[in-house]
């Protein structure tokens, strides 16, 4: 290549790459130097801010709310965790063996997780909601009338009736990835298997689950990665309440900083977000990759 | 594991018969699960035409007195209308962009500098939860007086998605054989003219992945907003939701009205462009 030409080159590159790099720059990689930053200062986000080093993880860590908040966000986490990842590899398999109504399945399926779940968050609302809601009142008509909760305002019920639909509406993900690598399975192996008698348990558990390792183990970081930012649904059902019952992290750094104006405390909230999906998505693929170096 | 299997191979009558039951029992559970999927939109569409004393009444029955009122009323009164076009106008302003600036970088990193180094800085961003930079990019559009404006909320939707539209673009575009671009060069043709007739066309599947993926992400995200704006005239159609919720609570027809208006242009696009919408919520996994 000519000087000429790689000088050109470069000036094409710089041109193209400008308006991204700007954008992407400012509003991604610099604010994670902000953030930063600021989780070591005092700010309230106006006014003078002092250097306090790491003054807001030590209260954090010394603070009960702090704590219900993780506990919160990791119910969310165990509960996508045991229910996204049976039912949709479940799901997946049974899709993957019938031949009418494939199609229409595997998009009734996948629907809810394309809307917003501001949406259907205001709609397990009305469902849940105590004296009005839908579903007390299919607990009463199927004779289970005993079991009716006023379920968004108690708090021992109050994070399961916020994070129970949260993991609904995202299960259609996990069903669809493990679609796809079911049907990347070589159909002869299927094959042999169901022509030497092998049980469908037999199938999932000795042909499935063992080819599609690796794919699971993604299916489990996304539980993770995708659980801890949850926000959108505890604030539009119960403002994280009542109390901080139902509230997640990212609940109490809205609240934090915006509301209570404690601008870098309300930060570092959020910067513990970053830290336990990076270490949990680190050591995760340490403990379980075969060749640790391939990455 | 196979002996025992074969010892006890049923008679092929036997087989056929079990082979149906386990089909009928498949058929059962996946229409119950997917009916329990799509159960939700059809209660809100459904009430959406009724009385609040028919919801409240009888949650599960269609109308008898069908209510057209609803949607005026959640369109004009509960003011959805207005955060419907303010959120249209957000994200489509913001994945057109996208749509432009993301295939221009992804074109240089994969294909004329081939360069690494820029990959890793622009697909950075995809292991950044998004909450950890949100505080300070307020800050930061707060220092350049532009909070609470319409122009504030593309740029941010355009960064935030960036690192995923490149990732997926600069794969795609390494996909392009060389020949047609060096075709075009022999040809005359500059890079900006081999980008524009070449690549940008080529990239076309691509470039459907990307801009549903970010019109969906922008159409339905609240916590930008929700920080971000004040002006109610400025807000999107999930901060709607919750004022829904806070001033109508009691009027059911309404509000499933007004939640029929916030998922309506997904769900159509997803009836449109379901391969896309796909490829394009499950291209993280990919990545893992």
């Amino acid at each position: 290549m000519s000087r000429a030409t790689r000088r050109r080159d470069n000036v094409f590159s710089s041109f193209f790459l400008a308006p991204s790099f700007i954008i992407y720059t400012a509003f991604v990689i610099f604010t994670i130097g902000m953030a930063v930053y600021y989780t070591g200062t005092n700010w309230k986000g106006v006014g003078p801010k002092t250097w306090t080093w790491f003054r807001n993880y030590l209260l954090l860590a010394k603070e009960a709310d702090y704590w219900v908040v993780t506990k919160n966000s990791f119910i969310l986490v165990a509960l996508a965790i045991l229910i996204q990842n049976p039912l949709g590899l479940l799901l997946a398999y049974l899709i993957s063996r019938i031949k009418s109504g494939y199609r229409f399945f595997r998009a009734a399926i996948f629907l809810p997780v394309v809307i917003p779940l501001a949406s259907t968050g205001l709609l397990f609302t009305l469902f849940l909601s105590g004296d009005t809601g839908a579903f007390n009142f299919l607990l009463k008509s199927v004779g289970l009338g005993g079991l009716q909760r006023i379920w968004l305002s108690d708090p021992r019920y109050a994070i399961f009736a916020v994070a129970l639909p949260q993991v609904w509406q995202y299960l259609g993900i996990h069903f669809i990835i493990y679609l796809a690598a079911i049907q990347s399975i070589p159909g002869e192996i299927m094959e042999s298997a169901h022509i030497d008698g092998a049980s469908s348990w037999k199938v999932m558990t000795r042909i499935i689950i063992p080819l599609l390792f690796d794919v699971l183990l993604i299916g489990v970081i996304l539980n993770v990665t995708g659980s801890l930012k949850a926000f959108d649904m505890s604030w539009i059902m119960t403002w994280g309440g009542p109390g901080i019952s139902s509230a997640y992290i990212s609940v109490l750094m809205y609240r934090y900083a915006i509301k209570g104006f404690d601008f870098a405390y309300g930060t570092t909230v959020a910067m513990t977000i970053l830290i336990y999906s990076l270490v949990f998505t680190v050591v995760f693929r340490r403990v379980f990759s075969k060749s640790p170096t391939d990455d | 594991m196979s002996d025992k299997m074969v010892m006890q191979a049923p008679s092929l009558a036997q087989q056929i018969i079990r082979r149906r039951i386990v089909k009928v029992i498949i058929y059962v559970f996946l229409i119950a699960y997917a009916g329990g999927c799509l159960f939700p939109f059809l209660w809100s569409i459904m009430s959406s035409f009724k009385s609040s004393d028919a919801v409240l009444v009888y949650p599960f029955r269609p109308p008898i007195e069908w209510k057209w009122t609803n949607y005026p009323n959640a369109w004009v009164k509960a003011k959805m209308g207005m955060y419907f076009f303010n959120t249209a106008m957000y994200a489509i302003i913001a994945t057109g962009i996208l749509l432009v600036i993301s295939p221009m970088a992804s074109y240089v990193i994969g294909r004329v500098k081939k360069s690494n180094l820029l990959y890793l800085y622009y697909t950075l961003g995809i292991m950044i939860p998004v909450h950890t930079i949100l505080l300070p990019s307020y800050i930061f559009a707060r220092q350049l007086h532009i909070v609470n404006t319409r122009l504030s909320i593309i740029l941010v939707y355009i960064a935030f998605n960036l690192s995923m539209s490149v990732f997926i673009l600069t794969g795609f575009m390494k996909s392009i054989p060389k020949e047609l671009e060096e075709a075009a060069i022999i040809d005359g043709c500059g890079r900006t003219r081999t980008f524009f007739s070449i690549i940008f066309p080529l990239s076309k599947p691509g470039l459907a992945t990307i801009g549903t993926l970010a019109f969906l992400s922008n159409w339905n995200d609240y916590l930008v907003p929700l920080i971000f704006l004040t002006n109610s005239k400025l807000k999107v159609i999930t901060l709607g939701i919750q004022e829904l919720k806070g001033l109508y609570i009691q009027d059911l027809g309404l509000i499933t009205a007004g939640i029929v208006l916030s998922f309506l242009p997904v769900v159509v696009i997803y009836i449109i462009f379901q391969e896309q919408v796909i490829k394009g919520l499950t291209a993280g996994a990919v990545k893992g």
